[in-house]
């Protein structure tokens, strides 16, 4: 192993403990700005942590494909069920 | 308006997102149907103590129970609902296979990440189906199953790490042949 990658590894272990948090965006787990800016940085950097930026990414589309429609009948079940509940039925 | 009258337009149309959390929680269509109605049913018994803030986030806290007291010994099985599903379901933002190099990948990814997902413990799978699958936001998460975001975030980085290192040993293998 290099002296490099060896320096590198503390924060290649940041980068990955934020990465999902980094790829989400999400509005109620934001990063700062500097945040932000080291992580593009190391990203930009450093190859391991860029191909597991890339895995992650991957992972999570591949997830997000196995979203399917909720069922219409089940809903119209409920739904009718619902109506037997308030009804005192 | 009668009291019931009220509670069944303030409930249904939150139908849909209670279907799919439950089949979040559940694992699969069948169960989650069931879990929605006992959640409706004990909604409706309770709603002298409802304030009429959030229905959701009330509907979220008893379906969460219910889910907790009724489905916890059942081990969510999501292989059998793709079974069930596969060949008719509109995937969100899925594209066909392009290459028969894809093809075969296709054939072992979505079986393996069916099977990563199913491996992981119930509060890391419940995480990880809510955000990435159904595509709730960590507040939205947090909410449901009634846990700080900071934990939404922990638990959920973890469980894509674990899904991660299980799709790269398929896409090996099948690659070795």
């Amino acid at each position: 192993m290099k002296i490099s990658e060896v320096m590198s590894m503390p924060e290649c272990h940041w980068v990955k403990s934020h990465l999902t948090q980094y790829l989400d965006r999400d509005p109620s787990a934001p990063l700062t700005d500097a945040e932000l800016r080291r992580l593009e940085v190391h990203i930009a950097l450093c190859d391991k942590c860029a191909a597991v930026s890339e895995d992650y990414r991957e992972t999570s589309k591949a997830l997000s494909q196995l979203r399917t429609h909720v069922d219409q009948e089940s809903i119209n079940r409920l739904s009718d069920s619902l109506k037997r509940l308030t009804s005192g039925e | 308006m009668s009291r019931e009258e009220d509670f069944r337009l303030l409930v249904e149309p939150e139908i849909p997102v209670l279907l799919r959390v439950a089949r979040s929680l559940a694992g699969n269509s069948r169960d989650a149907e069931d879990l929605v109605q006992e959640t409706l049913i004990n909604a409706f018994q309770g709603i002298d103590n409802f304030d009429g803030k959030y229905p959701r986030a009330w509907l979220f806290t008893i379906l969460r129970n219910n889910s907790h007291n009724v489905w916890r010994k059942k081990k969510p099985d999501y292989v059998e609902d793709w079974n069930l599903t596969q060949g008719s379901r509109p995937a969100f933002n899925a594209e066909p296979p392009r290459t028969p190099e894809e093809e075969v990948l296709s054939g072992v990814i979505e079986p393996t990440l069916l099977n990563a997902v199913n491996a992981l413990p119930e509060e890391f799978r419940s995480t990880l189906i809510l955000v990435d699958v159904e595509g709730f936001s960590y507040a939205e998460c947090a909410q449901i199953l009634g846990v700080p975001i900071g934990t939404i975030m922990s638990r959920r980085s973890r469980a894509v790490a674990k899904v991660r290192k299980s799709l790269l040993k398929a896409r090996e293998e099948a690659v070795r042949g």
